[in-house]
């Protein structure tokens, strides 16, 4: 019996013996980018940082759903979204507290919430990643909608809009044209032939495989691709005139309510929005947008307003209509 | 005398059981629980969308048990009794396909086959369990007494004594196609591959992410949204008990204690038949594992056509940076998983004792409903339910350390190894116990050493599973602070990321470290001499 | 020519030798105690009767043809015409009491009808029609005992084996035991073969006895003589 006990005994021991962080920050984004960074954090302060990350297998809302459920306790300070309709939805569930960082000033007011709860940076563009082998006579579309057209369908993919970048492009896409043609789009790309697949990273294989010509993704995925050495390139959508624009969905970053440590979150935020941390995440193989004016970005990268147009961008109205949309597309994609 | 008394009677242990079971499983289901028994959870399933799915979930789920069973029945055979060459590898390698996660072993089939569509996601499920039904069955076929294979020899020839093989392997069987309906059903990751890479289907796990997501989104009013996502599980929850349940009962049913004389089981002679017999567990093993391995193995160092460097650089690559980034993280996945199940093998044979105890009455029917719940819930409940008990003041320190995770991990897969012993101890003669009682023996003496000591393979079986699982899990894993810094959580971050030759590389390394104890307890095996003895 | 023959049979596990030239003949329907103390290696040699072990050296012989030569299995354990008692009885823990002999009757290829109504005979003879449906889980030790000895009298071998069946029993049980063993001498005409340490069983087999002394088996001589009462037997067994 008492031998029995013993482990127990030491598990608990085991237990209580956590040592607390100086800085608890949840993270969405790539853990290979992250961690460099909070590591140079965690160097230049000598403050110790928790990091958690998230994974794709809760579909990106597992540190999400834990902010929610821990809301009575917060135990985050600090929450780093690789996007930016969740943010919005935990800023207006109150779950955030304002925060002008200083090291903001030079990213556009567009990717700034106007009270302060949430900065935009470091962002991805929705493109159509497609493979330079293709026969003369099939081109990629330029624009979003085309995916669907008849003659091209059968050779393009895109993710299914119920999680990620995807979702918020469509939420945003539903805000611009209306509900119901793009739920009518959406019913008709299903038909199409167009090849539904279950994330962006998911769609790029595919291309990449050489399984159809074209999709809709990311351009962090998309530079993946490139840098492994697979027959790629990058095209932007909706550039003709009159055109939507394309989509760039930034990193954000806010300030947890409640959270243990709010002066370090602030410390750490400063940092996250530094151009230095910008430029390095330009550098790292995902090739995220950098939004600061000025910050130095990779030979070879596309940047808005001088090599592409961006689409004009109300996230707050898009958070709002990611909401009511997302019932919707999941009746649509889950039968 | 009291002090004595104590000492021989169950009632300490088992009030230590309950304890630990309580913190362990059951109070992270209390929060998530209600809507799970309200009637209302079920009328959703009166919606011809929810029934559709439904109804294919039981299809996809029962395909993929059905064949873990094809599959797994005839392997354990050849692995553990039939007398042909390679049985030593076949047992071997039996394992290694519940060492990785199923979504990887499914990303290797459509990779080596090109195969899509919901028979795909039936076949990669199946063939993912597999090793449940192999397992268990080849355990029960390597206790089998002697004397009762060789009587079967005797009477009837090789025909009857398979017959009678079979016999013995099938309750043992049935309980692990059991499990791999359970975590074939409940599965979302391996279907939604399959649909996403070719004929389009869905499954009634995506019903309950949707809801999941759904959850949250009007912030005044998540508690209630949470709930639904409960709501929504349920018939999935009762459907996977139901069948768990029935397998149970099944073994219930067949079967008592083994009488043989301890010799080990001979092996089945051939004759002409071993070197087809051969060839089949070549094919099966092929199959389960090294076709999948094998594709893992490559991908570790895939690249592009216009890529530079060579393969073996890339992999080389892939290796260092899995080891480099990813040994932290897969040492505290190895002390959560040893923690957990060195408290599964204490816990679990407490229950197995009370449930061998009240076999066949109805109260143990109750008892297993209890102790299977955890394993039957979302996972994503089970966390968030977590959540709600022990991020509080009282638990401050606790709820961020590293205690949380092997005892929540730990709680959630305690049911396996509670069943597996249940059934082992039911083959165990009362006459051990009752030899070791009038000795004097301690209960907890008399349930350790002298039932579990002659089924010591089956204990660490059951606390081995609960270990590969607290790996394995990542849904409940994203949720708890202490348990974001795993094996697991890195894995699918990088799997999300498209680091492709990093995830097959980590993949593996945690497999090869996962295998480690398995060729180690089979290195042991064979120095204790050959079987057919 | 003798029905069972067994010449020069040994047979050694690591270092310790079991048997040693052991040997003799057997008559169609003869009767044998092997009598020995524990350990002496009685059981191997009649798991190398059955064919269920191998020897290192020596033949037996079945009607002149030999089934096992040397370390050499000729006929395999369900082509002699041998069944065999264990000594834990090795029942079917899945299979009902009816299936323990309808099964094996199938299996040897006894057609259907003929198989039913020689189960139904001999469980009725052995006391066991009204458990017909149990498994051996929900049987006594007494019933569990008569199921092993019908399972092993149904194919109506030639050749009986019984493997000290009624050891480590109480008093009463043993003497319900050597009833048994009279009802089961009486249902069949197959030579018989049992190993025992226990003077009553040889006696109630009648026929010869030959005692196992270290691996050495004595020339059989009549069991009214080795089992005159019990002291006899004690002595004869004390000297192996």
């Amino acid at each position: 019996m008492r031998r029995a006990l013993a482990p127990l005994l030491l598990l608990a021991a085991a237990a209580c013996a956590g040592e607390e962080a100086d800085l608890v920050v949840y993270c969405a984004l790539d853990a290979e980018h992250s961690e460099p960074i909070v590591r140079i954090f965690e160097e230049r302060t000598g403050l110790r940082v928790d990091l958690q990350t998230d994974t794709e297998q809760a579909k990106t809302v597992g540190l999400v759903q834990r902010l929610f459920q821990e809301r009575e306790r917060p135990r985050a300070d600090v929450f780093w979204n690789n996007e930016i309709a969740h943010t919005i939805r935990l800023a207006r569930a109150g779950l955030t507290v304002p925060y002008r960082s200083p090291a903001a000033t030079g990213i556009p007011a567009s990717f700034r919430d106007p009270d302060g709860h949430w900065t935009g940076f470091a962002a991805r563009a929705r493109i159509i990643l497609h493979r330079t082998d293709l026969p003369a006579d099939l081109q990629p579309p330029r624009r979003v909608a085309d995916l669907i057209r008849p003659e091209l369908a059968p050779h393009g993919g895109m993710a299914a809009p119920l999680t990620g970048t995807t979702l918020t492009h469509f939420a945003a896409l539903s805000l611009r044209l209306g509900r119901e043609p793009v739920l009518d789009w959406l019913r008709r790309a299903k038909e199409s032939g167009l090849h539904i697949g279950r994330g962006n990273a998911h769609v790029m294989r595919q291309v990449r495989e050489g399984d159809y010509g074209w999709c809709l993704t990311d351009t962090d995925d998309a530079a993946k691709a490139r840098r492994a050495g697979y027959p790629v390139a990058i095209l932007f959508p909706d550039q003709e005139e009159g055109g939507a624009g394309t989509l760039l969905i930034p990193n954000t970053i806010c300030l947890i309510a409640g959270g243990p440590h709010p002066e370090a979150g602030r410390r750490f935020i400063d940092f996250v929005l530094s151009p230095e941390v910008e430029a390095m995440l330009a550098a790292g193989d995902s090739e995220q947008i950098p939004l600061h004016a000025g910050v130095a970005a990779p030979p070879g990268m596309k940047l808005p307003g001088r090599d592409f147009r961006p689409m004009e961008v109300d996230w707050e109205a898009v958070a709002e209509e990611l909401e009511a949309v997302l019932p919707r597309f999941q009746e649509l994609f889950t039968e | 005398m009291i002090a004595a008394r104590l000492r021989r009677s169950p009632a300490p242990l088992l009030g230590l059981a309950a304890v630990a079971t309580a913190a362990a499983s059951w109070l992270p289901l209390l929060p998530v629980l209600p809507p799970l028994l309200t009637g209302d959870a079920f009328t959703g399933l009166a919606e011809p969308r929810l029934a559709g799915l439904f109804l294919r979930t039981l299809r996809l789920a029962g395909g993929a048990a059905l064949l873990s069973l094809l599959l797994g029945l005839p392997l354990a055979l050849l692995a553990s009794r039939l007398a042909a060459p390679g049985r030593s590898l076949w047992r071997l390698l039996l394992p290694l396909p519940l060492l990785l996660p199923p979504l990887m072993i499914a990303q290797a089939w459509h990779g080596l086959t090109g195969m899509d569509g919901p028979l795909a996601a039936l076949f990669a499920l199946g063939v993912c369990a597999a090793p449940f039904p192999a397992l268990l069955a080849a355990r029960a076929l390597e206790r089998q007494a002697a004397s009762s294979h060789e009587a079967a020899l005797l009477a009837g020839g090789p025909r009857l004594a398979l017959a009678e093989m079979l016999r013995t392997a099938t309750p043992a069987a049935l309980l692990g196609a059991a499990f791999a309906f359970v975590f074939a059903a409940t599965d979302f990751a391996v279907p939604d591959y399959f649909a996403s890479v070719g004929e389009k289907f869905s499954v009634y796990a995506a019903e309950v992410f949707n809801a999941w997501r759904r959850a949250g989104l009007d912030p005044a009013d998540s508690a209630s949204s949470y709930a639904e996502g409960m709501a929504v599980a349920a018939p999935l929850v009762a459907l996977a008990g139901l069948v768990l349940l029935l397998a149970l009962a099944a073994g219930d049913l067949t079967g008592g204690a083994d009488r043989g004389s301890g010799r080990r089981p001979p092996l089945l002679p051939l004759g002409r038949a071993a070197a087809p017999a051969a060839l089949l567990g070549l094919a099966l093993t092929t199959l389960l594992v090294l076709l999948p391995l094998g594709r893992i193995a490559w991908e570790t160092g895939r690249a592009g056509p216009l890529a530079g460097g060579s393969w073996s650089g890339r992999a080389g690559a892939a290796f260092d940076q899995a080891l480099d980034l990813g040994r932290e993280d897969l040492g505290r996945s190895l002390a959560n998983a040893a923690w957990a199940g060195l408290g599964a093998m204490i816990v679990a044979p407490i229950w197995a004792h009370l449930l061998v105890r009240w076999r066949r009455r109805p109260r143990a029917v109750l008892l297993q409903t209890a102790l299977a719940l955890p394993l039957l819930a979302p996972a994503v409940g089970f966390g968030l339910g977590a959540i709600v008990v022990f991020n509080r003041d009282l638990f401050w320190n606790f709820y961020d350390g590293p205690g949380l995770p092997p005892l929540v991990l730990g709680g959630r897969y305690l049911p396996i190894a509670v069943f597996l012993l249940a059934e082992r101890l039911s083959r165990v003669p009362r006459e051990r116990e009752e030899a070791a009682a009038l000795a004097g023996a301690s209960f907890a003496a008399r349930l350790y050493r002298y039932r579990l000591g002659g089924a010591f393979g089956a204990w660490l079986l059951a606390g081995g599973l609960v270990a590969v699982f607290t790996v394995r899990e990542v849904d409940l894993a994203i949720l708890l602070p202490a348990a974001n810094h795993t094996a697991a959580v890195r894995y699918f971050n990088a799997l999300h990321f498209a680091r492709d030759n990093f995830v097959a590389a980590f993949g593996l390394v945690i497999a090869a470290v996962l295998f480690l104890p398995v060729a180690a307890a089979a290195a042991l095996r064979g120095l204790r001499g050959p079987e057919d003895r | 020519m003798p029905f069972l023959s067994v010449t020069g049979l040994a047979r050694s596990f690591g270092r310790s030798q079991v048997l040693v030239e052991a040997g003799f003949d057997l008559e169609r329907g003869g009767r044998l105690t092997i009598a020995g103390r524990s350990g002496s290696g009685k059981t191997t040699l009649l798991r190398i009767l059955a064919g269920l072990e191998r020897a290192d050296r020596g033949v037996v012989r079945f009607d002149g043809v030999a089934a096992s030569d040397g370390r050499r299995i000729l006929l395999p354990p369900w082509r002699r015409p041998v069944q065999m008692v264990f000594q834990d009885l090795g029942l079917w823990p899945n299979r009902s009491v009816r299936r323990h002999l309808l099964d094996p009757l199938a299996a040897q290829g006894v057609p259907r009808a003929e198989a039913r109504s020689r189960t139904r005979a001999l469980l009725a003879r052995l006391g066991l029609a009204p458990l017909a449906r149990r498994r051996p889980g929900r049987l006594s030790g007494g019933e569990a005992r008569r199921l092993a000895f019908a399972r092993a009298l149904a194919p109506e071998p030639e050749l009986l084996l019984l493997d000290e069946p009624f050891a480590s029993l109480d008093p009463v049980a043993r003497a319900e035991g050597l009833a048994l063993l009279d009802e089961v001498l009486a249902a069949t005409r197959a030579a018989v073969v049992l190993v025992t340490h226990d003077p009553a069983e040889a006696r109630a087999l009648g026929g010869e006895v030959a005692v196992l002394r270290r691996g050495r088996l004595a020339p059989p001589r009549p069991a009214v003589e080795v089992c005159a009462d019990d002291e006899t037997f004690r002595r004869e067994l004390a000297e192996s």
